[in-house]
């Protein structure tokens, strides 16, 4: 079996938005120019709260629709017509609040991959995996009852093992304290781009910005401004 | 073309690909699908878990619909002895005499039919009648009788049965009914006195006669001492109860009810309170989906020597004396 | 008053002597209210769904045309289940009235929007997240619904609870159009009706507690699902 990591078309942005607007009543919470995405980058995005940072992560995650938009491509346009569901499952969101499902730890991680209709041997598999790598103590405990930290980890872990090619992070650790957070950021490093996989990472720390990103994109008030990074990637 | 993408990092070897088809996104696998040992075990156990309490239930309630839909056997059994069924509309005091409880099953095991008895007021079996919604009546309002045939509604109308009505009273009777000569003179005194009298006012056979007894008597019953309660005769009898009133009662309810109220009887057996039966077969041309058959049996049945002796005896054991006297040859 | 405590009495005295008739007066009144209540179930619980999730023209409307159901007067179903089934009505053909068949529909008809407008609203007071966070998982439309009706479980539950009460203990509407046929119609509602008017008031009391007995059995297999595991 091939574990080794093959090389990706890296013609084509994964993201590519232009002039799309999103609006809640009369706030209008984003309105982005131009912003493209592509394979292998890690994007960190960080502003003051209700810049639309959240709100910029539910439309990638194709959760939402903009309220208009020249340009609206996740993948590639096929896939945008090919029906939401199917994109979805390409992309990874953590959300910044995450919601635990009834049952266990284990049972939060199989879902998402029982709805793909993996066989419980590879399911079993990738949740020991990941509970080894974020440190997830017990995953027989139930979801609910995990501590702040573990819950989060718990998310994170019920994400990753999607191995989806687009991964959407809002502030996956801003719960663990600074020493398993550091550690985790270092084994999280190679799987935010793993394969050719992309990354947007929300955060608000200078550090994990420093640490993860390749490209730094900052937004008040729902407009982009970037602020350091490669603007394009060969 | 065929896009591949690996995870890297042992710990989440797969020997799963995402594909890429022309755009179009799947799963499948690639080279040789490893298997675990012990590992699944929490799966497994979850699983049952979640299962079992759901599918009891499922179960449960499945069993439960199938015994609901085996309870329509009495559509099929409708058809095994090839039962048709026979609507017969009757009023509630006739009901609840219990006669039919005994005739019915009788007339079942000599005929092909399933009687399906109806007990409302006396206008809503006539009505009943008029629209075809029922086969045979069995009512006791000669006079609603009357304009039915005459409306053409019925294909005939034979009597039955009879028993009477009876005047009733509080056990201390305050304005000396029981007294007076007659039944006219004992609503006379009812009325002059103005003593609480409960009225059916329901437009049924025992109300209808109640009219004609004050019709009779010469008096307009109208006050705050005529009372009317719209209901059935169990509960008027229970109103009049209640209320220390007197009413109108046909035998067979009185006699049914009667333990339960402490109501004397205050005049019976005269002409004016007769109560006849008649068995009436609903206008078949008229109304084609009326079980003609069925009602020409029935009434074969009521007003021949089976039915008629049942009636004769009916109500002996129960209430000591026979609730009704039969009247066809 | 000593009418009531004999009353009582014999209600004992039949109950533990298993009389036949109430029996089958019993059972009869159970698998036609579980059957229309699971019948409701099978329609409200995704009619419910479909209005609390759905984003279409009209939708308040059809919801304003179900919250009023659950306040439908019972005695009007049942004079419209009648006039429909009569040999005249439109569904005359069917020959279904007076049967236990026209009773499950009319207890249906009752049950219906009492399932669909609690569906909508325990759907509605859930976490606008849990629905997020399932379609971010991947989750298609069938599977997002189980998810919410898991996560609603006790809502859900106790909908159904209340169907099943608004079915069984349902007397005008059932006595419309099931004619209280004895050995054929009859069920406990409308036999406490009939018991009572002639004075039994023993049969009818005891004809109530099994109603109740019923009741309280069926919503503790019930109230057994709906409550977690500790």
């Amino acid at each position: 079996m091939n574990l080794s990591v093959k090389r990706v078309q890296m013609s084509d942005p994964v993201v590519w938005i232009k002039k799309a607007s999103k609006s809640y009543g009369v706030l209008v919470a984003l309105d982005v120019e131009e912003l493209k995405i592509w394979p292998g980058e890690v994007l960190t995005l960080s502003g003051p709260n209700g810049a639309g940072k959240s709100t910029l992560l539910r439309l990638i995650g194709l959760l939402e629709e903009p309220d208009r938009a020249e340009m609206f491509r996740v993948f590639d346009k096929n896939a945008m017509n090919g029906g939401r569901p199917a994109l979805r499952r390409r992309v990874g969101m953590v959300f910044q609040e995450p919601f635990l499902f009834k049952g266990s730890g284990y049972e939060n991680i199989a879902m998402g991959l029982r709805w793909r209709g993996f066989q419980p041997e590879e399911i079993g598999r990738r949740a020991r995996s990941l509970a080894e790598l974020l440190g997830l103590v017990d995953l027989e405990k139930r979801a609910r009852e995990l501590s702040r930290g573990q819950a989060q980890r718990l998310a994170l872990a019920r994400t990753l093992a999607l191995e989806p090619e687009l991964l959407l992070l809002d502030e996956p650790l801003n719960a663990l304290d600074n020493a398993i957070r550091n550690r985790l950021l270092v084994d999280l490093q190679p799987i935010l781009t793993a394969g050719g996989r992309s990354t947007v990472y929300v955060t608000h720390s200078q550090e994990e910005a420093e640490q993860l990103g390749t490209r730094k994109l900052g937004l008040s008030k729902g407009t982009v401004v970037n602020i350091a990074g490669r603007k394009s990637h060969s | 073309m065929h896009v591949c993408h690996y995870v890297a990092g042992d710990f989440i070897s797969n020997a799963l690909c995402q594909d890429r088809h022309n755009g179009k996104p799947g799963f499948h696998r690639h080279g040789i699908r490893r298997t675990q040992t012990g590992g699944s075990v929490s799966m497994r156990s979850a699983k049952i878990a979640n299962l079992s309490r759901v599918t009891t239930v499922a179960i449960l309630s499945l069993l439960l619909v199938l015994a609901a839909g085996c309870s329509r056997t009495e559509k099929t059994n409708r058809k095994a002895p090839l039962k048709t069924n026979l609507i017969l509309a009757t009023t509630t005091s006739t009901q609840d005499t219990g006669l039919l409880d005994e005739l019915a099953p009788k007339f079942e095991k000599q005929y092909p039919y399933q009687v399906k008895t109806i007990a409302v007021g006396s206008g809503e079996a006539l009505a009943m009648g008029q629209r075809g919604e029922a086969d045979v009546l069995l009512a006791h309002s000669p006079q609603s009788e009357e304009e039915f045939m005459a409306g053409g509604y019925g294909s005939s109308r034979q009597p039955v049965m009879h028993n009477w009505f009876l005047l009733v009273g509080p056990k201390d009777d305050p304005v000396g009914a029981a007294n007076a000569g007659s039944v006219s003179e004992s609503l006379n005194a009812i009325s002059e006195k103005r003593a609480l009298f409960i009225s059916r006012g329901d437009e049924s056979g025992t109300h209808k006669k109640e009219l004609n007894i004050w019709e009779a008597a010469g008096i307009k019953p109208a006050g705050a001492w005529y009372l009317q309660s719209g209901q059935g005769m169990g509960e008027t009898l229970r109103i009049a109860d209640q209320k220390k009133a007197y009413t109108l009662v046909d035998e067979g309810t009185f006699l049914a009810v009667g333990s339960s109220v402490s109501l004397k009887v205050i005049k019976s057996k005269e002409k004016d309170l007769k109560n006849p039966y008649s068995v009436i077969r609903v206008n078949a041309k008229r109304f084609p989906k009326v079980n003609e058959k069925g009602a020409r049996d029935f009434s074969k049945f009521i007003t021949g020597p089976a039915g008629q002796t049942l009636i004769k005896t009916f109500g002996k054991e129960k209430y000591g004396k026979p609730l009704f006297t039969p009247d066809a040859r | 008053m000593d009418l009531i405590w004999k009353g009582a009495v014999k209600a004992i005295r039949l109950l533990a002597g298993v009389d036949r008739e109430l029996l089958k007066i019993a059972w009869l009144s159970l698998k036609v209210s579980a059957t229309a209540t699971i019948v409701a179930m099978l329609i409200g619980l995704p009619l419910g769904t479909w209005l609390a999730l759905g984003k279409f023209k009209g939708r308040r409307l059809l919801l304003a045309i179900a919250n009023t159901g659950m306040g439908l007067p019972p005695v009007v179903v049942g004079l419209t289940v009648a006039i429909l089934l009569w040999r005249t009505g439109p569904l005359g053909f069917l020959g279904l009235l007076y049967t236990p068949a026209a009773m499950v529909s009319a207890q249906f008809f009752i049950a219906v929007p009492i399932v669909t407008g609690l569906t909508t609203a325990t759907i509605q007071s859930l976490d606008p997240r849990i629905r997020l966070e399932a379609l971010a998982l991947g989750a298609s439309i069938p599977q997002l619904v189980r998810v919410l009706w898991r996560e609603a479980r006790l809502g859900l539950l106790a909908t159904v609870m209340a169907g099943f009460g608004g079915a069984i203990s349902e007397v005008g509407a059932v006595l419309m159009v099931g004619g209280n046929i004895k050995g054929q119609t009859r069920v406990l509602t409308t036999s406490v009706v009939t018991e009572t008017r002639v004075g039994h008031f023993d049969q009818a009391i005891a004809l109530s507690v099994i109603l109740l007995l019923l009741v309280f059995l069926t919503n503790v297999v019930l109230t057994y699902l709906q409550q977690e595991r500790q």
